[in-house]
């Protein structure tokens, strides 16, 4: 009698060990989920905010806003053709790192997609590219 | 044997061909000695009723400043797709442009015209900087430019 009543009480505490693992596991599986969104790039590193304006506004684009969002540099404004964007940028490297455009009906999305030019006449491109020299 | 000569007979007709339809053609464009920051330069062709065809150069990089190559940035509607990868620095006082590239046949000798737009910041903005028809006889002749540009040439 008193052997059955260890016996269960071991396997209720196996039971609660593999409850406590799974939770544990559930919580780091969640927590890279969730560093995924994140830069992680040291602040020592950060270019500053002014740089990564000229270098968008460079483009043509028009900032409405940046700010500093999950370790990332996130930016609100306008494309040359006055579609609404919103980018996401890493801070050390200001390469970017998610773009999102909003099109209206009648928006020119040709900076971004040319599906009216044939692939041949853009490789064409590339093989006339110019020789140039400044002397 | 007889199957080889067939087919280095097709072979010389493509590459021929190829090279009958474009022609290569080095345009030189040598600038005044101003006082001023490097100059910004279209050089686009258009038709002899002066409408835009093709870009063939643009000197500058920031394309923020392309409107100021007035003729071109409204004839070519400033698309990028019009520009792509035909881009380079810009142009210093008293420096020296060339560029070579392989341009159609169907252009030449065909009342088309050869257009240089110029710009350099704080200082006048020089549409039609250079025009010039594009013909075989006009090739290696210098013409002077109103703007920034001294001389304009282009041969083949």
């Amino acid at each position: 009698m008193k052997k059955a009543k260890t016996e269960t009480e071991t396997k209720g505490k196996i039971m609660k060990n593999k409850l406590v693992i799974m939770l544990i596991a559930s919580c780091l599986v969640s927590g890279t989920a969730l560093a995924d969104d994140d830069c992680t790039d040291p602040v020592s590193q950060w270019q500053p905010r002014d740089q990564l304006r000229q270098m968008i506004e460079d483009k043509g684009w028009k900032v409405k806003q940046i700010k500093v969002d999950d370790g990332c540099y996130k930016v609100k404004g306008v494309d040359r053709k006055g579609n609404r964007i919103k980018a996401t940028f890493f801070p050390a490297s200001l390469k970017i790192r998610e773009l999102k455009i909003k099109f209206d009906q009648s928006a020119d999305a040709s900076d971004y997609l040319d599906l009216a030019t044939p692939m041949t006449s853009e490789s064409n491109k590339q093989k006339n590219k110019p020789k140039v020299t400044i002397d | 044997m007889k199957y080889l000569t067939t087919t280095l007979c097709f072979f010389c007709i493509l590459v021929m061909s190829a090279q009958i339809s474009a022609r290569e053609i080095t345009l030189t464009t040598e600038l005044k000695n101003y006082s001023g920051d490097g100059a910004y330069l279209a050089i686009y062709l258009t038709n002899a009723e002066g409408q835009y065809q093709e870009t063939l150069w643009v000197a500058g990089q920031k394309s923020k400043y392309y409107k100021h190559l007035t003729g071109w940035a409204r004839a070519s509607g400033l698309r990028v797709s019009e520009y792509d990868g035909l881009t380079g620095a810009s142009v210093s006082s008293g420096k020296t442009l060339s560029v070579t590239l392989d341009l159609a046949d169907a252009y030449i000798d065909r009342g088309f015209q050869l257009k240089v737009d110029t710009s350099v910041e704080d200082m006048r903005d020089n549409r039609n900087d250079v025009v010039v028809p594009l013909t075989t006889e006009g090739a290696g002749k210098l013409s002077a430019g109103r703007g920034y540009v001294k001389a304009f040439t282009y041969a083949f």
